[in-house]
């Protein structure tokens, strides 16, 4: 049902003529391409083919949006070196393309300098959706996405699948939020309860592929949390808080919402996962990382410590962005909830 | 047998470790350093060793303050402040030259780094591991150029129970960017001032080190626009310790001054420093480090000689003593490495035209996201201008990772598409 909701979603938005804006990462404040009059938009390209525009030991989701072509303007971090070259490289096509400056400190320094980022990403969309963005504008998205975060939170709590949860966040992650509330209003009816025997954490950066989530169903266990910057971390645990600048507190939300691999500071990442563990109760945890992605590859020491400090059993898979699940998987993840 | 293959498999014991760890050997071979007497054109290369010696003798001494730091963390930042700046990059690169890195890289994957990471990255990670390293004080990272060594020093900060400091670095060069880093860099040196005191003098003379070895850098780099080349790249890109790592300390400025004497010479009497040189070859990105073949073959053997690297390049200006954190934050700033690829694009052509450059060679360093990434930028480039380019794909410290056979046939390949535009 979820899959029909997300084909029809694309369909509606195609007839209303939206400028959608393409992402490549959660850090990217939504609310300002709202703003604009624009619909942001998650950049979640096909698998990657073979060109030869970044070498085979680069990330495949770094692989697949530098040959993903689609005439949308897209917005770049830097938060790896993977998607700093495909935005060279997508600049160097002539593509519509804009790179943040995303610090990895969370310190007030750090905080002005993302403030005057996101003013000159403002500055950038400006240009093309022909609407400057204003603070009433800003309160007024900022607003309708602290709505949709609510509602996706409630949906999650109140026991949602893991795997139809995931869908319904592929679909936020690809629509305007009107359309998004719309949606979640109907589900919120007619949710779905999973019984599961093994609670899994799931964790890594970027998510490359969700049939694990389906995989983890099939073996009577579910994943507690996606802790993804496609899953759970995109859209919940952003506040807003109130009586400052907005474009300092979005560049404040942003930066201290949950931290992905490639911010700094262990010990804030370390309070943050452990709260994940105490919250979450799982039993295991599973890291799933994208080969050639450094920041996943540098989480699996950490990740062994910390595991093996509460007597977790942790597991680490490699995969390809949209490669799949194999087969090798299958047996790997069966072994290890027998352990759970 | 020479002494790096006579200490290489030595090392391994922990009877051996002892000694690399105490500042007593780094002193002694200092003094034996001082007796040897070498040749008119190789008197750079004795105060380059006595350099790295006496940085070792200091870092595990441990007189002065550790900091470690990343490449292109300007080293200065540290000698101004009083501290002994310490590249775990660098040292990993001297173990890859003595034969010791199979080892270090080994250890590190017993620990679960991966073997994807990069291998500059995973020996010093293997050398942490193995306690060989001078500990640190205290670790500086700055956050320009790559991922992985940011995230090795935070690991190494938390090997060792010390504090990390990371710098942000802006990604756009210009006046905010500046004054924002400037301010960021002022704050740091308060924030370490209770561990490095730097003073006005210290600063002063190390301003006064950094701007005296930028000219005589800046000469060295004018006369290796010489035909036939008065510097073999295979060295050049081994002593770029000197400038990562010893900018602004004394012997740096001793270092390129001898250095540029000697070209000078070189340049004077017509003496070229490969035998016969038809091929002037740019080489970006770094060499590999272990024993090889490849650079004989290519530098001595096959007619190519590397004019230049462009790790070599002076892209800053001089440091202003009035505005000591401005000059600095620029410094970083005008890194064409940092920053939107175009720049390194740039950089490159510039290079080619001033050289008179033949061909285009990047190595490929495996682990290297940020360098790889170019590859097709730079084919795109040169491809434009018809200038030959090969992409060669290696690792600078893993010998493991490392096709010789392979790599030497597609030198030689390379090196004959070349031939009709042989100088």
């Amino acid at each position: 049902m979820i899959r029909n909701m997300v084909s029809s979603m694309g369909a509606v938005l195609e007839e209303k003529k939206s400028i959608f804006v393409d992402l490549s990462c959660s850090y990217v404040p939504v609310e300002i391409i709202h703003a604009a009059g624009l619909v942001p938009r998650r950049l979640l390209p096909p698998a990657p083919k073979e060109t030869g525009l970044l070498p085979h030991n680069s990330c495949s989701y770094a692989r697949a949006c530098v040959e993903h072509y689609n005439p949308a303007p897209v917005v770049f971090t830097v938060c790896c070196d993977g998607l700093r070259r495909c935005y060279d490289v997508r600049k160097s096509r002539g593509d519509n393309v804009f790179i943040l400056d995303l610090p990895r400190q969370v310190t007030s320094t750090c905080i002005q300098h993302y403030r005057e980022e996101l003013l000159r990403f403002a500055q950038w969309l400006a240009v093309f959706s022909g609407r400057p963005v204003c603070e009433t504008s800003l309160e007024r998205s900022m607003a309708l996405y602290r709505d949709l975060r609510l509602r996706l939170k409630e949906l999650q709590n109140a026991g949602c699948s893991p795997v139809g949860f995931n869908e319904l966040v592929q679909i936020t992650l690809a629509s305007a939020p009107e359309d998004s509330r719309l949606l979640l209003e109907g589900i919120h009816k007619t949710r779905e309860i999973s019984v599961e025997t093994g609670s899994v954490l799931l964790t890594g950066a970027i998510l490359p592929d969700a049939g694990i989530l389906r995989v983890l169903e099939e073996n009577n266990a579910a994943a507690v949390v996606a802790d993804f910057c496609i899953g759970d971390r995109y859209w919940l645990e952003i506040e807003y808080p109130a009586g400052e600048d907005r474009w300092l507190t979005l560049a404040r939300a942003y930066l201290e919402k949950p931290p992905c691999p490639r911010m700094a500071g262990f010990s804030r990442r370390f309070s943050y996962l452990r709260g994940l563990l105490d919250r979450t109760g799982a039993h295991g945890v599973i890291l799933y990382g994208v080969k050639f992605c450094d920041h996943s590859l540098y989480d699996v020491p950490l990740w062994r410590s910390l595991c093996s400090e509460r007597g977790i059993p942790f597991l680490y898979l490699e995969g390809e962005y949209r490669g799949g699940i194999p087969a090798q998987f299958h047996t790997r993840i069966q072994a290890f909830l027998e352990t759970i | 047998m020479s002494f790096k293959r006579y200490i290489g498999p030595k090392v391994q014991s922990a009877r051996w470790q002892k000694y690399i760890i105490s500042p007593y050997p780094y002193l002694f071979l200092e003094k034996v350093a001082r007796l040897w007497r070498p040749g008119k054109l190789t008197r750079h290369v004795r105060i380059s060793v006595q350099c790295g010696l006496r940085l070792l003798r200091l870092a595990y001494g441990r007189s002065r303050p550790v900091v470690w730091t990343n490449v292109y963390t300007p080293p200065e930042l540290i000698w101004a402040m009083g501290g002994i700046p310490l590249m775990p990059e660098v040292i990993a690169a001297v173990a890859a030259d003595l034969g010791w890195s199979n080892n270090f890289l080994q250890s590190a994957e017993g620990t679960w780094y991966s073997t994807d990471l990069c291998s500059f990255h995973r020996c010093a990670l293997g050398m942490a591991v193995a306690r060989v390293l001078p500990r640190p004080d205290v670790i500086v990272a700055t956050s320009h150029l790559c991922d992985g060594a940011v995230k090795f020093l935070e690991m190494a900060g938390r090997m060792y129970g010390c504090p990390y400091y990371l710098l942000h670095i802006p990604y756009r060069d210009d006046n905010y960017s500046r004054s924002w880093l400037a301010g960021e860099l002022a704050a740091l040196s308060q924030e370490l001032k209770p561990l490095l005191p730097s003073s006005e003098r210290e600063i002063s003379l190390v301003a006064g080190n950094v701007n005296s070895a930028r000219e005589q850098m800046l000469a060295v780099n004018e006369l290796r626009r010489n035909v036939p080349a008065p510097w073999r790249g295979d060295e050049a890109l081994g002593r770029v310790v000197m400038f990562l790592n010893m900018l602004g300390a004394r012997e740096t400025v001793d270092f390129y001054r001898t250095l540029r004497q000697e070209l000078e010479y070189r340049v004077k009497k017509g003496l070229p420093v490969a035998p016969e040189q038809k091929y002037r070859l740019l080489w970006l990105h770094f060499k590999p480090f272990y024993a090889n073949s490849l650079m004989d073959l290519l530098e001595c053997k096959r007619g190519g000689v590397i004019a230049f690297e462009e790790v070599n390049a002076v892209t800053w200006d001089r440091l202003s003593l009035e505005d000591w954190w401005g000059s600095m934050a620029a410094r970083i700033l005008t890194n064409p490495l940092w920053g939107p690829g175009e720049r390194r694009v740039d950089l490159a052509m510039k290079l080619v035209c001033e050289y008179k450059i033949d061909g285009v060679i990047h190595f490929s360093h495996w682990g290297c996201r940020q360098s790889t990434g170019m590859v097709s930028l730079f084919r795109e480039a040169f491809g434009r201008e018809k200038i030959p380019f090969l992409n060669l794909e290696g690792d600078c410290v893993d010998p493991r990772n490392f096709m010789e056979g392979q790599s030497a046939t597609r030198v030689e390949s390379f090196l004959e598409i070349l031939e009709p535009k042989g100088v």
